[in-house]
C-alpha cells in the first residue's frame, strides 16, 4: 500500500514537473524516461532471466533507425513508424535470440555483443541509407512534438504504459518461470520449463521495449546517430541497473535517472571548480568501481538495508 | 558522517541546478570534443577561444559587459553535444555559441542552434552538409569546408600533368568521404584523363595500416592523396616508410601542425601539402601578437584549430559590436549582411546563401626550415575562398538533391 | 602480430579467470605511453632506449595488472558476470583519464631503432625489418607460452585451474595466487604489445577502445582460453581485413563481425576452443 502511494506521488511529481523546473530539465527528464524504459527492459533479461546480454544497444538503435528511415525514406506517417519500430526491433531480437539462447552465459554475452557490433558497423558504413557517422538529421515529427513539454507528456505516458506492461509480464507465471531458470536452470528444466523457448521469448520482449525506447529517443534530437548502437551504449543500461538495483523492478529506472544526471553534471562541476580539462570519465569510472564494491544491490538494495536496520 | 556528505553533495547539486545567473555578462558557450580522438584539437581550440575572450575583457568587454566563456564536453557523441548545447542555451542563457571538432557532433549542435535561434560559429567541424544540406539562418562556418578542401586539392593536383593514376586513402567518416567526393569531381572536370584507381577507407583510429600499404603498392599509382589526419596519418607514415612507399610515390596531404610537430624530422620532405591556418605563413598584423599570447599560455605554437577558434570568437564579438546589441536576430543579421570582419587570416565575410566564411586555403610544399624544429609548408600559395567554394548556383541544386 | 600478443593475454586471462577484461586495451595503451616516457627520458638518440623501454614497460604493466587483480578482481570472481564486465568498463574509463592526466592530449611517437628501421627483400617484395622482428617476437612468445603451459609445473597448475578451479583448490594449491600470476602474465603480454606498437604507429588517446573490440573478435573466433586459437584468430582476422578492404572496402568492419557471429553460431566455443561446461 505504502508502495502504491509512493508511486502515485512520483507520478504526480512527474506530471507537475514542467510547471516546477526550468525548461531544460523537462527535456533532460524526457531523456531519463527514455533511458528508464531501456534499462528496465534490459533488466528483464538481467535481473529476471539471468541472461547477460551485452548488445541491447542494437535493439535500441534498430528502434531509432526504423522510425527515422520509415518516416524519412519511405515516407510513412510518424505514428506508423513509431508502432513499427519496436516490432522490427523485436523481430531482430527474435532472430538474434534464436542463435544466442543456445549458448552458455559467457558465449551468450559475446554473441549478443558480436551481433550488436555487426549491426553497428553496417549502420556506420552503409552511408547511402543510414547517413553513416553523421546519422540522419531532421526526422519529421508531428507538429505537437516540437513543443518540448508536449513531447515530455507523450514520453511519460508511453513510459508508464511500458513499465506497467513489463510489470505484468514479470508478475505472470511466465515471469516466475524466468526467475526459476535464473536461480536454477537444471531444476527448472526438470520441472518442465522449456528453457530456450522461455529465454527466446524474454529476449524478444526485451528487444521490443529496447526498440520502443530507441524510437522514443528520436524526437529528442529529431535525429539518429550510429553510436546509439555502439557497445558503450549497451553498457549504459547495465550501469543503470547496477546503480538502481538489479532485484527491484523500478531499480534500473532510478539508476537511469542518476546516470543521466551524473553524466550531465560531471562536465558542469569541473567547470564550476575552475578546472580546465573535463575529467568526466574518471568520475564515471570511479562511481562504477565504488558501487560494485559497496552497493552490490544498488540503491534499492541500500534502501532495503536501511529499512531493515530500523 | 555519511549523511553529512550526502547533504553536501545535494547542496552542490542544487547550486549547480540553479546556476548562477548574471545579467551583466555576455556568455559565449561551446560543447566540444574534449574526450576521445579529437581531444588535442578541441583543447587547442579552447585555448584559442580563451585568448579571444581575455582580449575582449582587457578591452573592456563587449558593449561594456564582461565576457564569459563556458566550455562543456561533448564526449565526441552527437546526442551529448546537442544536450549540452541545450543546457547552455536554456540554463546558462548563452548569447553566442561555438561549434565542436567533429562534424557529426557539429551537425547535431547546429540543429539545436537552429531550434533555439542562437548564432553558432563553426571553427573546426567543416562538413559541407552543415551549411548546404542542413543549412539554416543561425549557422556560420569560419573554416574552409570539405568541398573547398577537396576542390582546392583537385585544382592543385590537376596542374601536375604527369599524374594520371590516383589512389586515395581517407578516414571512413563524413570528413574523409566529402573531401574525396569534391576532389574527385574537380579533378575529373579539369583532367578527364585522370583515373582514381582505388580508394581506401581505414576506420578512424586504425592502428595497423599494413594491409593498406601493401594494397596501395599493388595499385602502382602515380600519386597518393591522403585525407588522413592526426594520429592516423602519423601511424600511416611510420608504417608505410619502411615499405618504401614514399620512395617514388608523391604524396598529397593535409599538413596540419599537430602531425608535423610530432613527426619532427621523420616527416617526409617535399610532400605537397595544404592546411587551413598555418601560423607561420599568415602575415597579418594581428597574427604576431596572437602567436606570442598563445605561446605564453600553452608553451606551444598555435595550431590551425586554435587560430580558427580564436577567429570565431573575434568575429562574433565584432558582429555584436556592429549590431550594438546582444539581440540574437540582430547579430545574425550583421553576420549575414556580407559585412567584412577582421580575422587573423585577413578580412572575411559570410556569403549570404550558405553562411560560408570567405576563408582561404593555404597550400605549399613540406620542407625543413631553420626557423622551427619541425617541418613546415613553404612556397605557400593562397587559394581565396572565391576560387574554391561551391558556386552559389549549385547550392540550391545540392539542397534539392537531398530533398528527393 | 600485435593483435596476437594482445589476444593471447586476453585469452589467457579469460581461460584461467573467466573474466572478460575490457581493460585489456587500457593496459596496452598505458604501456605504449610508458615506452614513450622511457624513450624520451633516456633520449631518443640513445640506441638502448627502445630496448630498455621494451623490457621495462611490459614488466611495469605486469605489476600494475597484478595489483589491479589484487585490489579489484579478486573480490568479484564469485559475483555475476555483469559485475565483472562493468568493473572492467569502469577501469577503462579511469585509466583513459589517468593517461590523459599524465601525458596530455598530444599525439606521441617513438622512433624505431636503426637496426629495425630498414627493409628486407623477400621474394622480390620489400618487407620492413620491423615486421619481421614482430613476427619473430610473436613466435618466441607463442613458443614460450606453450612451453610454460605444457612443459613446466607452473603451467600444469595453470591448466589445472582452467580445467577445474575447485579441484585444484582442494588439492591445496593457492588458487588466488595463481590468479594474480596469470592476470599479471596476461597484462605483461598486453604491455609487450603496447611496447611493440609504440614505434609502429601513433600513441594517442582512444587507442585502448579502438583495439579492444577487435581483440575480442580474435579471442572469440580463436576460442576463448586457447593460445593457439588466438594466433589462428589473429591471422584469420588479419587476412579477412586485408581482403575486405580490397573487395568490399566499405564493409570491411562489418565483415569482421560477420565472421565472429558466424563462428559463434556454428562453433560457439571458437575454432580451437573447448566447449564450456555448464557453470554450476
Amino acid at each position: 500500500m505504502a508502495r502504491l502511494v509512493g508511486l502515485g506521488a512520483l507520478v504526480a511529481v512527474l506530471i507537475a514537473l514542467p510547471a516546477i523546473v526550468p525548461a531544460f530539465y523537462v527535456q533532460l527528464t524526457t531523456e531519463i524516461l527514455v533511458m528508464a524504459v531501456f534499462s528496465v527492459a534490459t533488466n528483464l533479461l538481467f535481473g529476471y532471466a539471468g541472461m547477460i546480454s551485452f548488445g541491447q544497444a542494437a535493439y535500441y538503435g534498430i528502434g531509432a533507425y526504423t522510425l527515422a528511415l520509415l518516416v524519412m525514406t519511405v515516407g510513412v506517417p510518424f505514428a506508423v513508424g513509431f508502432v513499427a519500430a519496436p516490432l522490427v526491433a523485436a523481430l531482430f531480437a527474435a532472430i538474434v535470440g534464436f542463435f544466442c539462447v543456445r549458448l552458455t552465459i559467457i558465449y551468450f554475452a559475446m554473441l549478443t555483443l558480436g551481433f550488436a557490433q555487426l549491426l553497428y558497423s553496417i549502420v556506420f558504413q552503409w552511408v547511402s541509407v543510414t547517413g553513416g557517422d553523421d546519422g540522419l538529421h531532421g526526422v519529421p515529427i508531428p507538429d505537437a512534438f516540437h513543443q518540448a513539454t508536449t513531447y515530455y507528456y507523450f514520453t511519460l505516458a508511453t513510459t508508464i504504459v511500458s513499465l506497467g506492461v513489463m510489470w505484468r509480464i514479470v508478475q505472470s507465471p511466465f515471469g516466475y518461470a524466468l526467475r526459476a531458470i535464473r536461480d536454477n536452470r537444471e531444476r527448472a528444466e526438470f520441472n518442465g520449463v522449456n528453457l530456450r523457448h522461455y529465454q527466446l521469448i524474454a529476449f524478444t520482449i526485451a528487444g521490443f521495449f529496447c526498440g520502443l525506447a530507441g524510437a522514443l529517443f528520436v524526437p529528442v534530437n529529431k535525429a539518429v546517430f550510429p553510436n546509439l548502437l555502439f557497445w558503450s551504449k549497451s553498457a549504459e543500461p547495465l550501469f543503470a541497473i547496477l546503480l538502481g538495483g538489479i532485484r527491484q523492478f523500478l531499480g534500473p529506472a532510478v539508476g537511469a535517472a542518476i546516470f543521466i544526471l551524473l553524466e550531465q553534471f560531471t562536465s558542469k562541476f569541473w567547470y564550476l571548480l575552475g578546472l580546465k580539462s573535463v575529467y568526466w570519465p574518471i568520475v564515471m569510472g570511479s562511481v562504477i568501481v565504488i558501487l560494485i564494491f559497496t552497493l552490490p544491490r544498488g540503491l534499492a538494495g541500500l534502501l532495503a538495508r536501511v529499512r531493515l536496520a530500523r | 558522517m555519511r549523511i553529512q556528505r550526502t547533504l553536501l553533495i545535494l547542496v552542490i547539486l542544487l547550486v549547480s541546478l540553479v546556476g548562477v545567473a548574471d545579467a551583466q555578462t555576455v556568455k559565449i558557450g561551446t560543447a566540444t570534443d574534449l574526450t576521445g580522438i579529437g581531444a588535442l584539437i578541441a583543447k587547442a581550440g579552447v585555448a584559442g577561444m580563451e585568448i579571444g575572450v581575455e582580449e575582449l575583457n582587457k578591452r573592456g568587454g563587449l558593449l561594456g559587459r564582461k565576457v564569459e566563456l563556458i566550455v562543456r564536453d561533448s564526449k565526441l557523441r552527437p546526442e551529448i553535444g546537442a544536450r549540452e548545447l541545450k543546457e547552455l542555451v536554456l540554463n546558462e542563457k548563452i548569447d553566442l555559441a561555438l561549434g565542436p571538432v567533429s562534424s557529426g557532433v557539429g551537425l547535431a549542435m547546429s540543429e539545436v542552434a537552429k531550434e533555439f535561434r542562437v548564432p553558432i560559429c563553426m571553427h573546426t567541424a567543416n562538413t559541407e552538409r552543415m551549411t548546404v544540406e542542413r543549412g539554416h539562418r543561425y549557422i556560420f562556418q569560419l573554416v574552409p569546408n570539405t568541398f573547398m578542401e577537396g576542390t582546392m586539392v583537385g585544382m592543385r593536383a590537376a596542374e601536375k600533368k604527369e599524374w594520371k593514376r590516383y589512389v586515395l586513402i581517407g578516414p571512413d567518416y563524413d570528413y574523409g568521404r566529402t573531401v574525396a567526393a569534391a576532389f574527385t569531381a574537380k579533378i575529373k572536370q579539369l583532367r578527364p584523363d585522370v583515373e582514381i584507381v582505388k580508394e581506401f577507407w581505414p576506420k578512424l583510429g586504425e592502428p595497423d595500416f599494413t594491409s593498406y600499404v601493401t594494397g596501395i603498392l599493388a595499385q602502382k599509382p602515380d600519386v597518393l592523396y591522403s585525407i588522413l589526419w592526426g594520429g592516423d596519418m602519423l601511424a600511416f607514415i611510420k608504417q608505410a616508410k619502411p615499405y618504401g612507399l614514399f620512395d617514388k610515390l608523391p604524396l598529397i596531404w593535409l599538413s596540419e601542425l599537430d602531425t608535423l610537430r610530432v613527426l619532427g624530422p621523420e616527416m617526409l620532405e617535399g610532400v605537397m601539402g595544404h592546411t587551413r591556418a598555418p601560423f607561420y605563413a599568415i602575415k597579418t598584423k594581428e597574427m604576431g601578437p596572437f602567436i606570442e599570447k598563445y605561446r605564453e599560455k600553452t608553451k606551444d605554437y598555435p595550431s590551425d584549430w586554435a587560430i580558427q577558434a580564436y577567429d570565431c570568437v573575434s568575429v562574433l564579438a565584432q558582429a555584436v559590436e556592429a549590431a550594438k546589441s546582444l539581440d540574437k536576430e540582430k547579430v545574425v543579421d550583421v553576420l549575414a549582411s556580407g559585412r567584412k570582419f577582421k580575422t587573423l587570416r585577413g578580412e572575411v565575410y559570410f556569403r549570404k546563401e550558405d553562411h560560408m566564411g570567405s576563408v582561404p586555403y593555404y597550400a605549399g610544399v613540406v620542407k625543413k626550415t631553420p626557423s622551427y624544429s619541425f617541418m613546415t609548408l613553404t612556397d605557400i600559395k593562397t587559394y581565396p575562398a572565391e576560387q574554391i567554394w561551391r558556386p552559389v548556383t549549385d547550392i540550391d541544386k545540392e539542397r534539392e538533391k537531398v530533398k528527393k | 602480430m600485435i593483435l596476437f600478443l594482445l589476444a593471447s593475454g586476453l585469452t589467457l586471462i579469460f581461460g584461467a579467470l573467466r573474466v572478460l577484461n575490457f581493460a585489456h586495451g587500457s593496459f596496452y595503451m598505458i604501456s605504449a605511453y610508458l615506452s614513450y616516457a622511457v624513450v624520451s627520458t633516456l633520449g631518443e638518440s640513445s640506441v638502448a632506449s627502445f630496448w630498455v623501454a621494451l623490457v621495462v614497460a611490459p614488466i611495469a604493466i605486469g605489476i600494475l595488472g597484478g595489483l589491479v587483480e589484487l585490489a579489484f578482481f579478486r573480490r568479484i570472481y564469485a559475483r555475476e558476470l555483469e559485475y565483472q564486465l562493468l568493473l572492467t568498463y569502469g577501469l577503462v574509463l579511469i585509466f583513459s583519464d589517468v593517461v590523459r592526466f599524465i601525458w596530455g592530449e598530444d599525439y606521441r611517437s617513438v622512433s624505431r631503432p636503426a637496426i629495425l628501421g630498414g627493409r628486407a627483400l623477400i621474394a622480390g617484395k620489400p618487407v620492413p625489418v620491423y615486421i619481421i622482428f614482430l613476427i619473430v617476437v610473436a613466435g618466441l612468445i607463442g613458443a614460450g607460452l606453450w612451453l610454460l603451459l605444457y612443459r613446466t609445473k607452473l603451467g600444469r597448475t595453470i591448466r589445472a585451474v582452467v580445467y577445474d578451479r575447485h579441484m585444484v583448490a582442494a588439492l591445496g594449491i593457492n588458487v588466488p595466487r595463481m590468479y594474480s600470476l596469470v592476470f599479471a602474465l596476461g597484462c605483461w603480454l598486453a604491455g609487450l604489445a603496447g611496447g611493440l606498437m609504440a614505434p609502429m604507429g601513433s600513441i594517442t588517446l582512444g587507442m585502448d577502445v579502438e583495439i579492444i573490440v577487435e581483440c575480442f573478435v580474435v579471442v572469440v573466433v580463436g576460442g576463448m582460453g586457447s593460445i593457439l586459437g588466438a594466433l589462428l584468430g589473429a591471422l584469420l582476422i588479419g587476412e579477412i581485413y586485408a581482403f575486405g578492404i580490397l573487395i568490399v572496402p566499405r564493409f570491411a568492419l562489418a565483415a569482421l563481425f560477420f565472421v565472429m557471429t558466424v563462428v559463434l553460431i556454428v562453433r560457439p566455443w571458437g575454432l580451437l576452443g573447448k566447449p564450456e561446461k555448464e557453470r554450476a
